[in-house]
This record gives structure tokens, C-alpha cells and sequence, in this order.
């Protein structure tokens, strides 16, 4: 069985079962190791991607559900400008620290900004909360977030 | 590589001087000069870009050629004889190991107890009988499902660590003439409290690799203790620590979950590809993680107090701690408890039992704080109560009983640096509002109701007793190369926590040199000395303080273009009381100190709590990185506090943990945090490298007391059990007449 | 060769006709409990599936709508928009469907007590033409539903609910958490008495709990009588709840904030 879809904006023909996670798809089939398996059950977040610009659970999403998508993984995402104006936020605000659940954060803090350029702290805490991290307690992570759409302003 | 020593290691006497004196790094500015600053003035942290770029490669991002997946089959009874072994036929590549391919069966943890896999008896649901690895994972764990287990002579499970009588460890501390103490009290007050289970819930789940190689037995994984594996692995297999490699992969959180529990993966999948001559990897999914891994250990405290004229004169304390089915790091969880049991109050006459319960439950093990967060959450509740029943307020009670200059410590060791909680105290409640707040939320009706609570408390830095200077005997290298980078060489394990950055800096600001001609890689044992465990809150004050004098060594005989390597050992600090072997003399190296303080918000509906608002003052010396050290607070304080609000964990008749998905056991999400502000009291230490002591525990001692006292201050009712789950404090109202 | 890529409905309904066909709209719940020989029909690519249009008395909403979509829609009614905002976490409501949460007939399910207390109907379709049902009806049991093999669940009509009404989700956090207990519950008055009332709960029964005696107790009371019929609205649904024990909360609990929460409902009703 072949699904094509657009990866990280190349074309790619995934050879899985339509029902393999997508996860397992880019871990495996394509060596991509920037998503994690926290959980396995859409808890954590730590395999989350881009799904036609929408932040998913890559755990949930079978792979059948991918044909004709566009998927970002952080690989896709690391050395654009919005990548570059987050690393550098959550850099300056020590937002990362095991930096298990890094990737799915930025791709979460990605999505909300592109909807939202301008969050309030509220609406940051909404839009990451489905990005588990025991390290920080959050707050720089928020900050860190909110820095980004300051400093990056026009990127989103 | 490896050349002789060139630099002596230096003497006693010389210590003295490097801790105190305002650290200062070398930050290369814009037009390539250098600035001179402040130490723990912020840097990028060093393994920054990897991490956000997705490239970090934890153990499960790691290809090793010809991996197998592993898979263990577990005991599905919590008390049994285990009778036999079964496995189905196992089809080509796949490979299984049990008792009966260790050398010796036993995990070495504190002790040597615990079987690497289940060998007599079964002792709780869920223990490892065996192990089955293959090119599949899914068909791994269907053979490891059609494996049948024999069971024979099954007694009840014992569940409950208060109905037992059979205590791995039984131990006595005390001081002065408590029973004199009670004659003469106005009145004694008796209280017990409980705490749950926690489970520490890194993001990363265990995963182990083990292979041989060149005849050298090795194993890599997310793990804390780089020599702790090595030990367990050269006492399991019976060979001489050159046949031994461990190496740390970059570690997704551990929070003590991993101190232990790697030593007991990687004798299982060492067992495993010593047989099939290949690579096995045992990664856990997560509803096996948390079922089956060490957490923190529920505790039964009792305390009683004798009160005269508004004074606490005496404490009583009796502890209890569910150790589970092993004895794990138990005995060190204990005695930790039972130092912290007089919290930070000068108490003359004390009297403390401390046990370990044995329970046919998973082991459980280290958690940050080990041991002190339960001790803290019962004497920090109890004085508060004990204020309230003598209609005083209750900073004024805390305050008139804190610990002094050269006052006793619960084992008669003395605080050598002047407490420094008076200060903290009253700036916490400063900047919190706390007494107008207080006032504010006194006669609130409506659905929703805050309250605010606070506490102080320590944590004793480094391991307990003279275990520094016995057991552990920390080394630590610098080695230069021909192009005049430096290395830094310890088993320091980076786990988000920010050693690797810490050290760096550390070694390049007494170097004077800048941070980028230093690099720190993550442990192997094969080219880092024994610095001890990454535990205890130990690595900046004891590991780190040999990286700043090797380093300074180094710059004294710093030979440009040259290999120079040196060498430093662990010593005592001066000022240190060695602790006899019944606990009197100084439990810890150092002492360092917090107070918190939190405000929530309780639905008097669903009595649900939610933590509002939470400050930090903390006193770690002066840190190495503020950034850093504000992450860790932040990061253990909300730990702490969801320890007391939210992080529900049980077991059941069988002894299984209930709460077996991300989805059952609550940590906090974004949208569950509180506002948090932390500050921090730079006070330097001596002995510490730059002045800096220990933090990672620090941080995780105080939050749960301090959001239990909140809740009661919402509701107007005691809290005597951790977590406050709305379960438990609907009851609790419902029993006062539902008067909300 | 099945088609597993349908684009319209008839389609869908074509390709449900093999055997191990299974229709997958988010795949959230698919995804932990799919077993080897399910053939799965996405039905992401059709776009009437995922429509909200306004309709008389309400609005229709597509089964392959997903919680965000709802969420954000200003034709959909408030309550629905909150109950969808109190699912999982932004991750999950981009993939998870009103269609899934219905069809999977979970008793924490968290759209359906708004469905329920809103008297929605479902659109079902199937090789044999298309029918209606009562939400209440076409959700049997837990993971048991009235859908015939080969039939789809394609559109959700929610009346208007005006009035005074409240969604309440009792979970162990503030996002990603499974509802311990939840409720919907709506009063509209008429001329000064209560001309409509219903309360459904989640999470408390094998499927959504609702109590139609209890609910009669209130009808035609004026706001000033509501707090003293109070008490026997609340005994007549305490019979109904039926909550059990397990690792997320206990039986005891359940109900009794349960009947909190009513019970507040009912003082803001009087207020």
C-alpha cells in the first residue's frame, strides 16, 4: 500500500499499512526522530506535527489519513525564521530543558502564532496545553512564546 | 590518550577561597573582545540547538546495527512461588533469558536484593520473570504474552504499608529528654498525616540498549548514574570493571526515576545480549512505565508535640514509608525523612522511629526531594495547626521557632551558616500579598474561593551521612588538548536540569577563558571518572566544586599548545561533623533553603483546586546560571504543588497502580500552571564552586505543603493526606455539615 | 478493489458495503483500538461531511466536523462551541470529529449531554436511504450504537437552545483530561414560567443520563417557586445516577456534584 503525501515540502511515497501511526512512519520509513512517543495516546504531545498547516497528534494520525496532506515535522520547521525567532525566545527565556517535549512545543507555539500573531498569556496556555512538560512549570515556556510574537513581529 | 597526571591533585588547606569571591565569565562580544561578567548572568544553554532543531537523539533515536526489541514477561500474581518458565516456541531472531542466565541474580541498588528477574518467588504483579527480544517488537510481546508462568503457594497481597508487620527498616534518632518534655507540656497536640504516590512522569520513558563488544559488556540509555549501572552490571555478570562501558544517551527528564531503575534494564537486556550476541534494547511504553517503575514513596506520618507557654518543646515522630516489594533506595529515603522531620525549627527534644514497609507493590524509589517532601508537608501542616489551636498567627509561630547559627540539626549535627529563613520569609510573604490576602479572603461565599499558604524548609545537599567522603569519593578531570580546548570529564548526567552548561561555565570562568573553547560530552565510563551519581543535589556543589579547582589548577600551570590533564578528589568541608553510625553528627555537607508560597482557587462546587499563583525565595548560594536555576525552580515547584492538588495514584486489592495512562494520573498542562515568581537569596557558600550549593531537590520540597495550607485556608478545614484530591475534600466537607 | 478515499457520501456508503469496512473521520479513538483486519474509509475528503449550515430552528453540522470547527463557528450554538472546547487540547480537536464522538458512544463522551439536553437528531445514511433519530436513541449503550452495518452517521441537527443554560465538565485538570462527570443543562422560560427544562450528565451512566420526571417537576413553576421544587428535582435525578468507581473518581463523588451542580443551575434559574 502507497500513500504520497508532501514531507517537510518534498514529495515522498510512504510504504506503511494505511492504520501505522503516522509517528511511526516518519521515525521509521523516514528517519525522522524529531517527533517522540511520550504517550502513544495523544496525551503529551511530544509527537506532535503540522497536518496541512493544523497541529496534530502524530500518534493518532494513521498514515492512510495523510494522502494528498502537507506534514511538517521540526526537522521541516528548524532554519525557517519562525523556527529562528522561537529557538531564539526559548533560548532567552530557558523554555527548554530535557528537551523531550521540545519539538512538539515549538510546532504547538508555530501553530497557535499563525493563528494568533498576538496571544495573550491565556491564549498561549490554551494552545500549549496539549504539550506536556514536566521540567519547566510552564511560565518560561509562556514567556518564551510571547517574546517570540514581540520580537518576531510580521513573521506570523 | 590517556597521559599521566601532570598536575598533582591539590591538597587540603588550599580549598578555601575558591568558593567565596564573585565569579566572573568571559562572553565574547560583538567586535570578538571579551566582557568580563557576572557568572550567573544567562548563557545559551549548551545543548540549545539541538534540542529545538529536533536533532537530539535519545535512546530510541539512536539506530544501533541489528537491534533486537525486548520485552519482559511479568508476573501476574503479586504473592506466588514461582514454579516455572514456558516459552512458546520462539521463532528465528528471537531469543529469551530469565533467572537462569545470570551469574548472579541480583540488581546491586543500596544493597543486593532485588533480582534482576523474579527467581523463587513473585513479590508483586507486574514483576519481571523474563525477558523476550526479536526484530519486532509486536511479535516480541505476543511470545512474551504466550509464555506461561507457573505459580504456586499464593498468600494475599498486603497492600497497605500501615497493616504490616513486616518493615525492612526499623530506625531510632533522637535528642534531649522528650519524656520529660510531655510531663511538663500545657497540652500535647497528636496529628497523622498521609502522602500518595508520585510518579515522576519524565517525558522521556525508560529505554536501556545493552550489547557486547570487544568482550566489554555495555549498555547506553536514558539514565542519571552512569557508574551505578556500571556497578550493578560488573556485580550481576561477575566481571572487573575494564569489561564494563556504560554511556549516558541524552535523557528526556528523571527526576530520580532514573537513579535506580536503569540498573535493573540493564541487567535484564544484558542478560538477553550476552546470550544472542546482539544488541537489545528494552524501551517501555508508557502505561508500562508508570505501572511498573519506582515512584515516590506514600508515607504515614505521626507526629505529636508538647506545647509550653506557646513553644514547641518536644516533637514525636513516627514515620512510615511504603517501600513496596524491595528494598530499592529505601533505607536512604527513610533516613532523609527522618532528618527532615523537625523541619527547619529548633527543637530540642525530639524522638523519631522511621520504617520501610514491605508491600506487594512495585519498588518504589527516588523521587526529587527523596524523602524530604513528606516529612516537610506533615511538620510544616502541623506547626500551622498547632498556631491556629493556640490562636496565634502562624508566621510569628514558625518564625519564633526557627533554627539558629550552631543550633542542633535533628542528629545533633549543628547548622554551620546562619539559616537565612527570617529574611526569605518575610520577603516571600511580601511579595506574595500574603497578609492582605489573608484578610481578603477571610468570610468569602460564591462558588469559586481562593486561600494562600506558606512553608519553609531546607534540603540537605549531597548524600547523607559521610557518604561523600566514604562511599561515593567523587573524581573528576580536566583534560587539555594540543589546541587548548578543554574537556570537561565527569559522570555528571545532563537530564534537562543544565549540568552540561553549569560545568562548562563553571570550568570556563575559573579558567578565564570563554565558553566556547570548553566541551563537556555526555558520560561514558569508559573516559569519565567516578564523580558520582547525578542524585542528592550533589553535582554543582560537590562534582562541580572539584570541575572549578581542577580548573583553577589547570589555569596555574597552563602550558599553551600542550595535553595537560588533572585530576581532583573529593574532601570534607572543615566545618563537617562526621555522622557516627546511629545518625548524630552532620547528615549533609550543606543546607539549602526555601520558602514557598501558594494561592489557589477551590470550585466549592467539584472542590477542585487549582494552584493561581506560587513565589519562590530560594538560597542555593549563589547560582551558576539564573536562568537555570529559575527553571528548576519554577519546574519543582509546580511539581510540588500538583504532588498536593492533583497527582491522584492508588493501587488496587492486587497491589497494581490504578492510574495506568497519561490520561489517569493528572500533571499539570499549560492551562493548569499557576503564575509564578521566584527570587533568589545570594547568599555564597564557601565550599561551593563560585559560592553556588545545591538545587534540583531544593525546589520540589515545599510546594506541597504550602498548596495543602492554602486549600485549608479556602475552605476553613484541615488537610491531613496529600493529594487533596476533590474526592477527598467533598468527603471532608460533607463530614463538617456541607457548611460551604 | 474497495474505494477508501470516497469523495461524496455515496461513496462512503458505496465502500462501507466490504465486509471489514470501518468509517474513519478523526481517527483519534480509531487509532487505540483498531484491530488487523479493519478496513479503514477516510472520510476526510468529503466535504459535505464537514458543513455547518444554518437550518430552521437550528443548525446542521456535518459528522466530519472536528471540535476546533465548532469551536470557532459562530453559527453553532454557544453551548456545543463550550462543551467542544472542553475536549483534549488543541491537537486532538484539530483531528477529532462530532461524528466520532457520537459513533463511539463513550459515557464521557463530552459533546453528548449538550446533545442530549438539546434534543439533537442525528442524520443517519446506508444503503437503504437515510433516517433520523433522537441522539437519546441512537446511542444504545457504551460503544454501542443504533447504526446498521453500511450506514453513516452524515449530519447532527442541534435546535436552538435559547434560555438560561450552562455546560460544566468536571475533569482532574483544566485541558486533555477525561470527564469524571459532566452536565448540560437548559431552562427557557414563557411568560414567566419554566416552558422547557433539561439537565443530561456524562460520565455518570452506561450512556448519557437524563431524568424526564425530574425534569416535569419544574415545568410551569414561576422563578420565585423554582427553589422550593428544588429539592424534589434533584432526589428524582439522584435515583437516575448511576456512577460507578474507577481510577478517575469514585461513585460517591460523582453524584454528589452532580447534584451540586444542578443544584446551582437551579438557584441561577431562580435568581
Amino acid at each position: 500500500m502507497e500513500t504520497r503525501f508532501n514531507l517537510n515540502g518534498k514529495d515522498v511515497v510512504c510504504h506503511q499499512d494505511p492504520s501505522v501511526r503516522l509517528l511511526d512512519a516518519l521515525r521509521g520509513e523516514f528517519g525522522l526522530t524529531g517527533p517522540k512517543c511520550g504517550c502513544g495516546e495523544g496525551e503529551c504531545g511530544a509527537c506532535a506535527v503540522l497536518l496541512d498547516g493544523k497541529l496534530v497528534t502524530s500518534c493518532l494520525v494513521p498514515v492512510g489519513r495523510c494522502r494528498g496532506a502537507k506534514i511538517v515535522t521540526i526537522e521541516g520547521f528548524a532554519g525557517t525564521p519562525r523556527h529562528k525567532a522561537l529557538s531564539d525566545a526559548f533560548d532567552a527565556c530557558g523554555a527548554v530543558q530535557c528537551g523531550f517535549c521540545t519539538p512538539g512545543m515549538l510546532l504547538a507555539a508555530e501553530a497557535l502564532l499563525s493563528r494568533t500573531p498576538h496571544p495573550t498569556p491565556e491564549q498561549i496556555r490554551e494552545g500549549l496545553s496539549g504539550n506536556l512538560c514536566r521540567c519547566t512549570g510552564y511560565a518560561m515556556i509562556i514567556d518564551a512564546v510571547r517574546m517570540a510574537a514581540e520580537k518576531g513581529a510580521g513573521l506570523w | 590518550m590517556l597521559a599521566a597526571v601532570l598536575i598533582e591533585s591539590g591538597g587540603k588547606g588550599e580549598r578555601c577561597g575558591m568558593g567565596i569571591g564573585a565569579g566572573r565569565q568571559r562572553v565574547i562580544n560583538g567586535e570578538g573582545g571579551m566582557d568580563v561578567r557576572p557568572i550567573y548572568e544567562p548563557v545559551t544553554r549548551i545543548d540549545l540547538q539541538q534540542k529545538t532543531a529536533g536533532e537530539a537523539k535519545y535512546e530510541a533515536d539512536v539506530p544501533r546495527e541489528g537491534v533486537l526489541h525486548a520485552v519482559l514477561v511479568r508476573a501476574q500474581k503479586a504473592n506466588a512461588a514461582l514454579c516455572g518458565v514456558e516459552y512458546p516456541p520462539l521463532p528465528d531472531g528471537y531469543f529469551a533469558a530469565d533467572a537462569r542466565d545470570m551469574p548472579v541474580n541480583r540488581v546491586h541498588i543500596t544493597d543486593d536484593t532485588m533480582p534482576a528477574f523474579a527467581q523463587e518467588r513473585v513479590y508483586y504483579v507486574g514483576e519481571p520473570v523474563a525477558i523476550i527480544a526479536g526484530p519486532d517488537a509486536a511479535v516480541a510481546a505476543e511470545l512474551a504474552r504466550r509464555t506461561a508462568v507457573r505459580y504456586g503457594d499464593e498468600r494475599p497481597a498486603v497492600t497497605d504499608a500501615r497493616a504490616t508487620q513486616e518493615f525492612f527498616h526499623d530506625f531510632h534518632i533522637g535528642k534531649g529528654d522528650p519524656d520529660a518534655a510531655f510531663a511538663a507540656a500545657d497540652f500535647v497536640m497528636e496529628e497523622e498525616f498521609a502522602t500518595g504516590l508520585q510518579e515522576q512522569m519524565y517525558l522521556e520513558p525508560q529505554v536501556m540498549t545493552a550489547w557486547v563488544e570487544d568482550g566489554v559488556l555495555c549498555a547506553a540509555g536514558s539514565l542519571q548514574c552512569p557508574y551505578y549501572v556500571h556497578e550493578a552490571l560488573r556485580k550481576a555478570f561477575a566481571l572487573d570493571g575494564a569489561h564494563v562501558r556504560v554511556c549516558q544517551t541524552m535523557t528526556g527528564g528523571a527526576f530520580g526515576g532514573k537513579e535506580d531503575f536503569p540498573s535493573i534494564l540493564a541487567c535484564q537486556a544484558a542478560a538477553l545480549a550476552r546470550k544472542c550476541h546482539k544488541p537489545v534494547r528494552l524501551a517501555f511504553e508508557r502505561g508500562e512505565d508508570i505501572r511498573f517503575t519506582t515512584k515516590r514513596h506514600p508515607s504515614y506520618i505521626r507526629l505529636r508535640s508538647a506545647v509550653k507557654a506557646g513553644r514547641v518543646t518536644a516533637l514525636e515522630a513516627d514515620i512510615i514509608l511504603d517501600a513496596g516489594a524491595y528494598t530499592s533506595l529505601s533505607m536512604v529515603v527513610l533516613q532523609r525523612s527522618m532528618f527532615c522531620c523537625t523541619g527547619v525549627y529548633n527543637i530540642e527534644n525530639l524522638r523519631c522511629r522511621g520504617r520501610t514497609a514491605r508491600t506487594n507493590t512495585p519498588p518504589n524509589g527516588a523521587f526529587r526531594g527523596f524523602g524530604g517532601p513528606q516529612s516537610f508537608y506533615a511538620i510544616e501542616s502541623h506547626m500551622s495547626h498547632l498556631a491556629k489551636r493556640l490562636g496565634v498567627e502562624e508566621a510569628a509561630f514558625k518564625r519564633a521557632h526557627f533554627a539558629r547559627r550552631g543550633d542542633g540539626t535533628a542528629t545533633g549535627g549543628e547548622y554551620f551558616e546562619p539559616p537565612p529563613c527570617e529574611a526569605m520569609l518575610a520577603r516571600a510573604l511580601e511579595i506574595s500579598g500574603y497578609a492582605q490576602k489573608r484578610k481578603a479572603f477571610s468570610g468569602q461565599t460564591g462558588r469559586m474561593r481562593r486561600g494562600i499558604g506558606f512553608s519553609v524548609f531546607f534540603h540537605g545537599c549531597g548524600f547523607t551521612g559521610n557518604g561523600e567522603r566514604d562511599f561515593i569519593k567523587s573524581v573528576v578531570r580536566l583534560e587539555k588538548d594540543e589546541e587548548d580546548r578543554v574537556h570537561v570529564r565527569t559522570a555528571n548526567t545532563e537530564m534537562g536540569q543544565g549540568v552540561l552548561t553549569a560545568f562548562c561555565k563553571i570550568a570556563a570562568s575559573a579558567l578565564e577563558i570563554p565558553l566556547e573553547q570548553v566541551d563537556y560530552e555526555l558520560p561514558d565510563t569508559a573516559l569519565c571518572p567516578n564523580s558520582g551519581p547525578t542524585v542528592a543535589s550533589r553535582s554543582v556543589l560537590i562534582p562541580g566544586q572539584l570541575v572549578a579547582r581542577a580548573a583553577r589548577r589547570l589555569k596555574e600551570n597552563w602550558q599553551s599548545g600542550v595535553y595537560q590533564l588533572v585530576e581532583e578528589h573529593y574532601q570534607d568541608p572543615p566545618h563537617r561533623k562526621p555522622f557516627s553510625d546511629d545518625f548524630v553528627g552532620d547528615a549533609y555537607i550543606a543546607y539549602s533553603w526555601g520558602v514557598n508560597v501558594v494561592e489557589v482557587e477551590v470550585d466549592t462546587l467539584t472542590m477542585q483546586a487549582r494552584p493561581v499563583a506560587a513565589w519562590g525565595v530560594f538560597d542555593c548560594g549563589t547560582p551558576i546560571d539564573r536562568t537555570i536555576l529559575r527553571g528548576q525552580a519554577e519546574g519543582g515547584m509546580l511539581q510540588a504543588i500538583a504532588q498536593a492538588l492533583c497527582e491522584v495514584m492508588d493501587v488496587d486489592a492486587q497491589g497494581c497502580v490504578r492510574q495506568q495512562a497519561m490520561s489517569d494520573y493528572m500533571i499539570p498542562t499549560s492551562a493548569d500552571a499557576p503564575q509564578m515568581q521566584v527570587e533568589f537569596y545570594e547568599d555564597p557558600y564557601y565550599d561551593g564552586p563560585f559560592g553556588a550549593r545545591g538545587a534540583g531537590e531544593l525546589m520540589t520540597v515545599g510546594g506541597a505543603p504550602a498548596a495543602a495550607l492554602a486549600v485549608e485556608n479556602a475552605l476553613g478545614i484541615a488537610v491531613h493526606q496529600i493529594p487533596a484530591s476533590p474526592e477527598q475534600l467533598l468527603a471532608e466537607v460533607k463530614r463538617h455539615g456541607n457548611a460551604l | 478493489m474497495v474505494n477508501q478515499y470516497p469523495r461524496t457520501i455515496a461513496e462512503a456508503i458505496e465502500a462501507l458495503r466490504e465486509p471489514h469496512a470501518v468509517p474513519v473521520a478523526g481517527a483519534t479513538d480509531w487509532m487505540l483500538r483498531h484491530s488487523a483486519q479493519d478496513v479503514p474509509i477516510f472520510l476526510y475528503g468529503i466535504e459535505s461531511l464537514a458543513r455547518i449550515q444554518e437550518a430552521e430552528g437550528g443548525v446542521r453540522i456535518g459528522a466530519a466536523c472536528t471540535h476546533a470547527q465548532l469551536m470557532d463557528d459562530p453559527r453553532v450554538p454557544q453551548m456545543l462551541r463550550e462543551a467542544c472546547a472542553g475536549i483534549a487540547a488543541p491537537a486532538v480537536r484539530n483531528l477529532a470529529t462530532l461524528g466520532g464522538n457520537l459513533c463511539n458512544a463513550s459515557p464521557a463522551g463530552d459533546t453528548l449531554p449538550v446533545l442530549y439536553a438539546a434534543d439533537a437528531r442525528a442524520r443517519l445514511e446506508g444503503p437503504d436511504g437515510a433516517r433520523e433519530l433522537p441522539i437519546s436513541e441512537m446511542i444504545l449503550g457504551p460503544r454501542r450504537t443504533a447504526l446498521k452495518k453500511g450506514e453513516l452517521l452524515t449530519e447532527v441537527f442541534l435546535p436552538r437552545c435559547d434560555g438560561l443554560w450552562r455546560v460544566e465538565k468536571v475533569g482532574g485538570r483544566r485541558a486533555q483530561a477525561i470527564s469524571k462527570c459532566s452536565m448540560a443543562a437548559w431552562i427557557r422560560m414563557r411568560d414567566g414560567r419554566v416552558e422547557r427544562f433539561r439537565a443530561a450528565f456524562g460520565a455518570v451512566g452506561a450512556t448519557v443520563v437524563e431524568c424526564r420526571e425530574g425534569e416535569a417537576l419544574l415545568l410551569g413553576a414561576a422563578k420565585e417557586e423554582i427553589p422550593a421544587r428544588a429539592a424534589a428535582v434533584l432526589e428524582a435525578f439522584a435515583s437516575a445516577i448511576a456512577p460507578i468507581d474507577d481510577q478517575r473518581s469514585t461513585a460517591e463523588y460523582r453524584r454528589d456534584v452532580c447534584l451540586r451542580l444542578l443544584g446551582d443551575f437551579l438557584r441561577e434559574a431562580a435568581a
